[in-house]
């Protein structure tokens, strides 16, 4: 398993980062750093970059230069350090899948053998087991509700050895009993996790994060305060008119 | 179906056409539940259609031409893996409309095969049993490719397996985790494509859809895995290519139609079943 130096600075270090698409700048001279156990809400409007950031992060897409670098490494050499939990609806709700077999999918890169070993099912289970989703192992993955399906994708992604956790839009398809209870697990998994969550749900922000980066072009960094949500709500309206 | 185990018994050819059903039943069960799972059935109609085009060449060539060692089933190979790679650049490096492109190659695919086909001396017959099939003409020789052709797919699809149930259900997640999406894919089509030309045999060009995708989409019906899915669907292609060859022999009506409708009537009673079902 890779590991990073902790005393290295950053755990994700992003410096005068620009990319275009056909030659039309989507990012530009982007600069931030997110550091080990910080919890990162990613904000900002539609078509301001955040995808665009996610992919590359993910490793999906090349940045020049080493201007990203994942535990001084460009994200595409890390992809295990990196797990990503996209959004539940994203599935195909007829597909033949039980819980289990979704969560060893983590383990695609890490084994490269033909099947899964015992040692990879043993992984699985564990990882179901912190979500308290192993009863759910066996279960057929469409039939689970909204928030089972989003523990088991947790635990697909602790699986891949992850050091970061990549949420899209979380909580967008969740009631808001289901959203407290994904706040609180967030904040669990923020005790051995890096967490980066990108969203437009702006007033559950201060519930979990710890500092936002707004991205519409280029990124504004907050490091978030306890108590002064207002002035983030200030902040944000102040970045969103401009 | 007394009379048909009898005749089995007596006739090769109709044991031939059994062996035939049954070869091409596991890659139908087994690549089918793939093409469901990941949507691609209008690829698979594509490829399909394409193939009359490689039938129609290899079939001149062999008879215009002479050239003898050309069986038509090696056009179908060739063209249904042309056909395959060609639709899989088109997705991933071309940027084309993917439906767009589907159509011209089933248009064009079968206009080269009528054109071709024209030009050949002998009987029109064999256009029909192209296109709607005839799984009692198959000969000891197309017996071995299809036997050939059926090892390749299912040896590759368990090498591949992990990867390949990863990409139906999460392609972006096994992009994520180091997998070659692009040339899984396009392994994805050319495995459909060898599928595509099993069928042909059995139920002809017209209607590969109908037999790649019924006993697929009832096993889903039923199915918690993949792996029982593809088991599943391949034991019900088994069922529908017997029932249909001896309901067609009773009764002296086209194979590949009778396969078809029994398969048919099978979907819509599953799919009534499952509502009821869910219902309760």
């Amino acid at each position: 398993m890779t590991h990073c130096n902790k005393n290295t600075e950053a755990l994700i270090h992003v410096h005068d980062l620009t990319f275009a698409y056909d030659k039309k700048n989507v990012l530009q001279n982007v600069n931030f750093h997110v550091h080990e156990g910080d919890c990162l809400a990613i904000v900002g409007p539609n078509g301001g970059g955040k995808s665009t950031l996610l992919n590359i992060l993910c490793g999906e897409l090349s940045a020049a230069n080493n201007s990203v670098t994942v535990c001084s490494r460009p994200p595409n050499r890390v992809r295990k350090l990196i797990g990503y939990i996209p959004q539940k609806n994203y599935y195909d709700e007829q597909f033949p899948i039980k819980a289990l077999q979704v969560v060893l999918m983590g383990r695609l890169g890490v084994n490269k053998g033909l099947w899964y070993s015992k040692r990879d099912k043993q992984i699985a289970l564990e990882n179901l087991r912190k979500m308290q989703m192993d009863r759910f192992a066996q279960h057929f993955f469409p039939s689970l509700s909204g928030g089972q399906k989003q523990r088991v994708l947790i635990a697909r992604a602790l699986t891949t050895e992850t050091k970061i956790l990549i949420f899209d839009e979380p909580t967008s398809s969740l009631d808001v009993h289901s959203q407290n209870l994904f706040y609180d697990l967030l904040s669990d998994l923020n005790k051995d996790y890096t967490i980066l969550v990108v969203t437009h749900n702006i007033h559950e922000v201060p519930k979990f994060a710890k500092s936002v980066l707004f991205v519409n072009k280029n990124t504004d960094f907050l490091s978030f305060q306890e108590g002064k949500e207002q002035d983030f709500y200030h902040w944000y309206q102040e970045k969103i008119n401009v | 179906m007394f009379e048909f185990i009898t005749a089995l018994q007596e006739f090769a050819f109709l044991r031939y056409a059994l062996i035939a059903g049954i070869l091409a039943s596991i890659s139908c069960g087994v690549v089918g539940a793939f093409v469901v799972t990941k949507r691609i059935s209008y690829l698979a109609g594509a490829i399909s259609h394409f193939v009359l085009g490689g039938i129609g060449i290899a079939r001149y060539l062999n008879i215009v031409h002479g050239w003898t060692f050309l069986d038509p089933m090696y056009g179908a190979v060739a063209s249904a893996l042309i056909a395959a790679i060609f639709i899989g650049y088109v997705r991933f490096w071309h940027k084309q409309r993917e439906d767009t492109i589907i159509g011209v190659m089933w248009a064009v695919g079968m206009a080269v095969g009528v054109m071709f086909i024209s030009q050949t001396p002998g009987y029109n017959e064999d256009l029909m049993t192209y296109l709607f099939g005839n799984i009692l003409l198959v000969t000891s020789e197309d017996l071995r490719i299809i036997a050939i052709l059926d090892v390749i797919i299912v040896v590759l699809c368990i090498c591949f397996y992990r990867s390949l149930v990863a990409i139906c259900f999460d392609e972006h997640f096994a992009k994520l985790r180091g997998i070659k999406v692009r040339r899984l894919y396009i392994l994805l089509l050319c495995l459909t494509a060898m599928t595509v030309v099993l069928l042909v045999t059995v139920v002809g060009i017209v209607m590969v859809i109908a037999l790649l995708t019924i006993p697929a989409g009832i096993a889903s019906q039923f199915a918690k895995s993949l792996g029982q899915m593809m088991l599943f669907a391949t034991l019900l292609s088994i069922a529908f290519v017997t029932s249909g060859l001896g309901v067609s022999y009773q009764y002296d009506v086209p194979s590949g139609a009778t396969i078809i409708i029994i398969a048919g009537i099978m979907y819509i009673l599953s799919a009534f079943f499952s509502r009821l079902r869910f219902k309760n």
